[in-house]
């Protein structure tokens, strides 16, 4: 097992969000969490990051093998932890390519590998450059600063290549991207999908599902997982909408 | 820098450690034991007779210091800058000190350099990393230590090209006519108080000068150390650029620990003539004192360059983190057509330092153009204002000014302040002024976080980004020094 | 030994010396309140005058060497004493062009002196809105502090010490807890009499919960006579209580040779909303400030000029902003327009507390100088002491843009046009913040009028 959730809690200005949220993610599984605004998923993102803005009251979270909980978010990153961010932040004068090779330099340290210098890191970014058909440019501008809503998902994409991450977490990273940016981010997520790497996408449409095609679906609900199924649960709610799974977990 | 502490066995060394050990902060904080004359503390007429006599100046020269000492005693010191401290007693400082060179055993003034540096002087500079013995250096050093030039390295290969690289003092004796055509012709002596106060009792100072269509192949710089206690250091510096040279000159400037304040008061002259340019970049790193700021440098500076001819450029960098108090203006009257001055600045205080300091830029000649970039980071309790001028005169038809004025604040006990002063008399001109405050996001701290950097990586990593507009302006290897300065200087700051 | 943690530097008292002109002028004033005090039956009142007098005997008036003067010169003003004489006979033909083509209740108040016979009839406001002549205020002694809250500050300005010694008249307005004052209150400010001193003192009260739009407009009934010159010396305090909204607009277009000086002293409560906005278009000098103290949570301000100066006239305007608590917004937008040998000057500062984290203040200062001898000058001041803020300021000078010109040529509109049309929106955007569209109007047809005129 991966990831591992027990009855995770949890709470921002003392407004509970989490109620109890259960998921199990084994190596290489696709989870899609969707839900109707409000239901807790950005929260359940964050709090894997571990984002202190979150308090979490109840509830384990064991990542292979060791308590997530317990570590600080560059720890979790070093770990092998990723988050797409859903609103990725900009740093003025600080070049994307200083910050991720500092950033995949750190991780390196972590797996016990040496450091990358400017020369070999050029050399691995041109790689994942040419994975992810992405532009060369990306890597000379300071981090996000003037980047389009889509530029900024196709960096934190390329940097979730540089990181190899063992769990990816994406933040409605589909939201407010045209279907050509769609597109790019679900080409670069399947080109990264593999028998090691989880994914976790957070989502309100089912747009991006059709590209990635995830093998678990749940739907989060006030807190709660309320119903979980195959990809065929994402055409159920495309049909039906949130409210008929909503009122039968209500009924119940 | 070169490790200190390799030299342990000395004994004044060994206070260099017990020093750095008491006061991590500032790791030039040692005082060197040498020989000095020293005059008693006071200031009066008698005082500024002694300073030429000693220097051994011609009667122009003392003039100049008498008329300058009169006019000061009718000014009130200034207190409108945004720094709160007492007024100061100018009886309590001496105002003139050297080290005494080992070879004649006597104060000989400028002589010194010709006669070989007193060893401990020597080992100062060499223990700072100023390149004062090292003749494979890339860059020419003027190394002055209290009240005069030590040493200045590389004369002979400049004086090829006939560039003129000397201590204030020497150019008195080997160059009166020069240094007397444009001694206060950009700074007079009644400009301001402490120009006034530096006129009279100018201690020492570099003199450079680069003739016409000469461009000079290495960096030019000046060290300044202020060594014994309660002395000012009154430096007098004069860069001419004739026609169509080139020039990029260094200073750095550092000082012992001491529980009183020491006074630094210089003067910094620059003509820039017809299509010559001059980069003059400071890094600024006097003691600021203990941890209240109490015993650091007090800098009082005059800086100002004049672009006196057509296609002229003037260009000030500053790294400021040192002085308990800096009150420092570099400007540019940009007098010729289509003449240019620049300002980069950044600014850091922490603890209770106060900096007040900025830039006059005044537009006289057809299509100057100036740009300002100043980034202000305030940390601990100290405060941090930029203050600056921006005037276009009527006869500056098609000036423009671009001003750029970031501030960052570092915890919630220090203040951040920009005082723009903007006067437009011609309609032709264009001017841009914008000013922005910030600090270090959580978001962004997180961000940096959640890809695997440590929060003190990310933090420094945050401010150079947020300083790397100015530092790019820098020759490289200032650049760096700039960058370790700052990451020294905020140790502690955030957390 | 020099300490910094001492502040005592620069108390000793300063022996200032007085050029022949200015101690004349200084005198006279003084003389004036020894008049006014003559006549006075209430105590309090002649000793704040007093006071105040003191006071302006000592600092005098201010020179250029002051930093907050050195932009606004005064030699010409003091050089004209002005006169307190009683009012002259006005009709309500006299000030009929003047008054709003909107509904409003009308106020008006003639060199200073509230006017219940041009204003309209009081006795009919909504229940909760009150309405005063200051000087019926003043005739009881105990309510002498009704009409001065902020004292101190008032007397830190130098027209404001001279306001308290002259304190004769103005209105007292206030709107009660939860009252909203839907029609606007129009206040004509009448020059009538040359060579005549209009000083007025307004105190506005919001309580809790109120809503009030205020217009105020500042006019010479013998504006066509060159020579006309009046001083106009106005003191406000408005106080906005807790969740109150308050919109005020001040126009000024006194005549040619006329003197203006407002100092509008504000305190925002939790909660509140405050809107004002200054359009100056008259006076030989003028200066229009704005001392704002955000006291409370979550308050809104938003402070706007819109400035035409042609000829000679000094135009000065003027922001004082303080976020003193949490998550303060505040906006400013100023904009001057200059021509002939117009000079403008904007001074503004906006100045962050300790405990006012998560303030967002916003200061622009836009300026067109349409001519080679007119002049601008700008100080946008920021003084922060909280980290977690969202502070800005920008300046820009310059001519029209030769784009924008051209771009309208080539629709087929001739360049005079052209550059008015710009010139003409340039000076109106800061006038988008007046939520109702008929004081807006009114607002843009005055500065149109000027800047075609």
């Amino acid at each position: 097992m991966l990831l591992k959730v027990e009855n995770l809690q949890a709470q921002i200005d003392e407004k509970q969000i989490l109620k109890g949220l259960n998921i199990e993610v084994k190596p290489g599984e696709v989870h899609a969490i969707m839900g109707p605004n409000g239901s807790g998923k950005s929260t359940f993102a964050n709090v894997l990051a571990g984002r202190d803005d979150y308090e979490v009251t109840e509830g384990n979270v064991e990542f292979d093998g060791e308590d997530l909980l317990e570590m600080d978010p560059e720890e979790r990153a070093r770990k092998g932890v990723f988050l797409a961010f859903q609103y990725p932040v900009e740093i003025p004068g600080v070049s994307n390519k200083l910050f991720m090779q500092t950033a995949v330099n750190a991780v390196r340290e972590e797996k016990g590998l040496p450091a990358l210098d400017m020369f070999d890191f050029d050399e691995y970014a041109q790689a994942k450059i040419d994975l992810l058909g992405m532009s060369a440019d990306l890597l000379e501008r300071s981090v996000n600063v003037g980047f389009s809503g889509g530029e900024k998902k196709r960096n934190d994409i390329f940097q979730m290549a540089l990181l190899e991450p063992k769990l990816c977490i994406l933040d409605e990273t589909d939201s407010g991207l045209d279907i050509d940016a769609l597109r790019v981010v679900a080409n670069g997520v399947n080109a990264l999908r593999s028998e090691a790497r989880s994914f976790i996408v957070v989502t309100h449409y089912q747009r991006l599902l059709d590209y990635i095609k995830p093998d678990h679906v749940h739907v989060l609900f006030n807190g709660k997982i309320v119903k979980s199924g195959g990809f065929e649960l994402v055409h159920e709610l495309e049909e039906n909408g949130y409210d008929n799974i909503i009122q039968q977990y209500l009924g119940e | 820098m070169s490790e200190v502490q390799n030299n342990a066995e000395l004994t004044q060394y060994q206070e260099i450690n017990d020093l750095l050990s008491k006061n991590k902060h500032y790791k030039e904080g040692f005082v060197t034991t040498a020989n000095v004359e020293t005059f008693e503390k006071g200031l009066n007429e008698t005082v500024v007779r002694a300073i030429s006599a000693k220097k051994n100046e011609p009667q122009w020269m003392l003039d100049f210091r008498l008329k300058a000492f009169e006019h000061w005693k009718s000014l009130e010191e200034p207190h409108w800058a945004k720094a709160v401290y007492e007024p100061l007693d100018y009886q309590d400082y001496s105002y003139y000190s050297a080290p005494e060179c080992s070879a004649c055993g006597d104060a000989c003034g400028t002589e010194a350099q010709q006669e070989g540096i007193d060893p401990e002087v020597a080992k100062a500079f060499a223990a700072l990393g100023v390149p004062i013995e090292d003749e494979n250096s890339n860059v020419a050093v003027d190394a002055i230590f209290d009240s005069i030039s030590v040493s200045t390295t590389k004369r002979e290969e400049l004086a090829k090209l006939g560039i003129i690289f000397c201590s204030f003092s020497e150019a008195v004796q080997d160059y009166p006519e020069l240094v007397q055509k444009y001694l206060g012709t950009v700074v007079p002596y009644h400009d301001n108080y402490f120009a006034a106060l530096n006129s009279a009792v100018a201690s020492d100072g570099t003199f450079v000068y680069i003739p016409e269509g000469v461009r000079s192949p290495i960096d030019l710089s000046t060290y300044f150390r202020i060594n014994e206690a309660k002395t000012g250091q009154f430096e007098r510096t004069i860069l001419i650029a004739d026609k169509g040279s080139y020039v990029s000159y260094l200073e750095g400037c550092s000082a012992p620990v001491r529980d009183t304040y020491q006074l630094h008061a210089a003067v910094v002259e620059v003509i820039v003539h017809e299509d010559a340019e001059v980069k003059y970049s400071t890094v600024q790193n006097w003691y600021p004192g203990d941890e209240d700021c109490e015993g650091g440098i007090l800098n009082f500076v005059t800086k100002r360059g004049i672009c006196e001819g057509k296609n002229s450029k003037l260009s000030w960098t500053q790294a400021e983190t040192g002085s308990a108090i800096t009150w420092k203006y570099p400007s540019c009257v940009l007098k010729g057509d289509n003449s240019i001055g620049e300002f980069y600045s950044v600014a850091l205080t922490n603890r209770r330092q106060q900096a007040d300091t900025g830039t006059k830029m005044i537009h006289i000649g057809k299509n100057t153009r100036s740009t300002i970039i100043s980034k202000g980071l305030s940390a601990g309790k100290s405060d941090n204002t930029y203050r600056g001028m921006v005037k276009i005169t009527p006869t500056a038809e098609g000036a423009r000014n671009f001003t750029q004025c970031d501030s960052m604040l570092i915890g919630d006990q220090c203040g951040a302040h920009t005082f723009p002063y903007i006067e437009v008399e011609n309609s032709t001109a264009q001017i841009e002024h914008e000013a922005t405050t910030s600090r270090i996001g959580e978001d962004q701290l997180f961000y940096c976080q959640q890809r695997g950097i440590s929060e003190q990586d990310a933090i420094s990593m945050i401010v150079n980004g947020f300083c790397k507009e100015v530092f790019s302006e820098l020759p490289l290897e200032f650049a760096q020094e700039a960058e370790e300065l700052l990451a020294i200087s905020l140790e502690g700051s955030v957390g | 030994m020099t300490t910094l943690s001492s502040s005592t530097w620069g108390n000793k008292p300063l022996a200032k010396k007085f050029a022949p002109v200015v101690k004349a002028a200084m005198e006279h004033y003084a003389q004036l309140t020894d008049d006014l005090n003559k006549i006075t039956e209430n105590p309090g009142l002649a000793s704040l005058r007093e006071t105040a007098k003191q006071q302006f005997l000592l600092q005098g008036f201010p020179t250029r060497r002051d930093e907050d003067w050195g932009y606004t010169k005064l030699t010409d003003f003091i050089q004209k004493p002005f006169r307190l004489e009683a009012g002259i006979h006005v009709t309500h033909n006299d000030i009929e062009a003047y008054l709003p083509d909107y509904p409003a209740v009308r106020i008006v108040m003639v060199d200073g002196w509230f006017s219940e016979s041009l204003s309209d009839d009081l006795s009919g406001l909504p229940k909760g809105v009150t309405i005063e002549s200051v000087c019926d205020v003043l005739e009881t002694p105990e309510l002498t502090d009704r009409v001065t809250h902020q004292e101190k500050q008032i007397e830190d300005e130098p027209f404001g010490v001279l306001n308290t010694m002259l304190l004769n008249d103005g209105y007292y307005l206030q709107v009660s807890r939860n009252v909203s004052m839907e029609m606007p209150i129009f206040v004509l400010h009448v020059q009538a009499q040359d060579h005549q001193v209009s000083n007025v003192r307004n105190r506005v009260l919001l309580e809790e919960n109120a809503e009030l739009t205020l217009v105020e407009s500042f006019v010479s009934l013998n504006a066509s006579e060159s020579e006309f010159s009046g001083f106009t010396n106005v003191v406000t305090e408005i106080e906005v209580g807790q969740a109150a909204r308050c919109k005020q607009v001040v126009l000024q277009a006194l005549a040619p040779r006329s003197y203006y000086f407002n100092n509008q002293f504000i305190e925002q409560a939790e909660n509140s909303v405050l809107n004002t906005l200054y359009a100056g278009i008259g006076g030989q000098t003028s200066r229009h400030q704005n001392h704002l103290k955000m006291n409370g949570k979550n308050i809104e301000s938003s402070q706007n000029s819109a400035c035409y100066a042609e000829d000679s006239q000094i135009m000065d305007s003027r922001t004082y902003t303080e976020h003193n608590e949490f998550n303060g917004v505040s906006r400013q937008l100023h904009k001057y327009v200059l021509s002939g040998q117009a000079v403008g000057v904007f001074d503004g500062m906006i100045k962050v507390a300790q405990a006012a984290q998560k303030t967002d203040g916003q200061m622009d200062n836009k300026n067109l100088l349409l001519s080679d001898s007119a002049q601008m000058d700008t100080k946008p001041k920021l003084e922060i002491y909280a980290d977690d803020v969202k502070c800005s300021h920008g300046s820009a000078t310059g001519q029209i843009n030769r784009d924008q010109i051209f771009y309208l040529q080539a629709r087929g509109i001739r360049k005079p046009q052209a550059i008015r049309m710009i010139t003409e929106a340039f000076l109106l955007e800061p006038l988008e913040t007046v939520s109702q569209p008929a004081i807006r109007d009114w607002l843009a047809g005055a500065l149109s009028q000027k800047l075609n005129g």
